[in-house]
């Protein structure tokens, strides 16, 4: 029988994971047409945006804290050198993401110890002896739920080193960045269903990580 | 516990589902298809706790992902695009200054000292 952790139910929260409807798309469209158009500030959001994205990406997906400025510049360049000739802005948003991981697969230094295994599904499916249940409190509004958001954080940080490079950035791309699927494929290279397959995978594995501990 | 043990522990029905699992938490499967799914899912305790589980597991990178980066990177990444910007004004200024001269109406140019002393002779 599955034991759930408290204050876990099924009808406690909606099974659904709902997304904000194409987050931060328009911001993305209409800074660019803005920035085109010569508006300065908008520009300089821009270039913000640009450099974060490559932050997050370098230290999420290769893990490598000392590229991560030099991928920063690199961003900061292209950028800048893209708006000035962009004809479709709704086009960005996939360039950026897609340049990002350009950049830092091309600064990437392979590592020995870089798990390239597959993600067996055979192996992320809970048995039924398995404890199952971790609770996400939400946006943590207390110390205690503040605390325990901080805790699964470092836990999930640590499951997604372990998890292999490609499914990271699938991982990272979708649930993390707020991309559809579409837009990965797109980044990546990849088809829908791939990287549905893919997500689905790396998601499972998370979830036993973050329940192992 | 190795991958036999689950693959035996888990009913082939609870499998087939689990396929579905993905589309149904992103809010992609049929209403019909959901209906079912969801009374799998009150029914069955592994099920129902795999896909709270797994929601949770989304929400966690959804709410990582939006977490703010260090204010000392932040503040590098401010002066970075401040400087490209200043470079570009300064280069915007020398196009500006240098354009009257080469786009501009030609005039007749001023004859030299050398010229003028030629002409006089």
């Amino acid at each position: 029988m599955a034991r759930r952790e408290p204050g876990v139910t099924n009808s406690s929260k909606s099974r659904l994971v709902k997304r904000s409807p194409a987050e931060g798309d328009d911001d993305y469209v209409s800074l660019v047409r803005a920035a085109r158009d010569g508006d300065r500030l908008a520009l300089e959001r821009l270039l913000l945006k640009s450099q974060e994205v490559a932050y997050r990406f370098s230290l999420t997906v290769c893990g490598h804290p000392d590229d991560a400025e030099d991928v920063m510049q690199d961003a900061l360049l292209k950028t800048y050198r893209y708006v000035s000739r962009i004809e479709h802005p709704e086009a960005f948003k996939s360039w950026l993401y897609r340049t990002v991981k350009n950049v830092c697969l091309m600064r990437r230094r392979r590592r020995v110890d870089e798990p390239r295994q597959l993600l067996s599904l055979e192996d992320l499916v809970p048995n039924r002896e398995q404890p199952l249940g971790f609770d996400v409190p939400d946006r943590g509004r207390n110390p205690e739920e503040l605390a325990v958001n901080t805790g699964l954080r470092r836990r999930l940080k640590k499951a997604l080193r372990e998890l292999p490079a490609r499914f990271r950035m699938i991982v990272f791309l979708r649930d993390m960045e707020g991309l559809s699927t579409r837009e990965v494929a797109q980044v990546t290279g990849l088809s829908e269903a791939n990287v549905k397959a893919r997500l689905h995978r790396a998601r499972l594995f998370l979830r036993q990580r973050l329940e192992l501990g | 516990m190795s991958a036999m043990k689950h693959a035996e522990d888990t009913p082939r029905h609870c499998r087939q589902l689990l396929t579905e699992l993905l589309e149904y938490l992103d809010g992609e499967l049929t209403p019909a298809r959901c209906r079912q799914l969801e009374r799998h899912l009150s029914d069955c305790d592994c099920c129902g706790a795999l896909a709270v589980s797994t929601k949770n597991a989304i929400l966690l990178c959804r709410e990582t992902g939006k977490l703010p980066l260090p204010e000392s990177v932040r503040q590098r990444a401010r002066r970075r695009a401040a400087a490209l910007l200043a470079k570009l004004d300064i280069g915007d200024n020398v196009r500006r200054k240098a354009k009257p001269v080469a786009s501009g109406p030609r005039t007749p140019k001023a004859p030299s000292a050398k010229a003028s002393r030629r002409s006089r002779a």
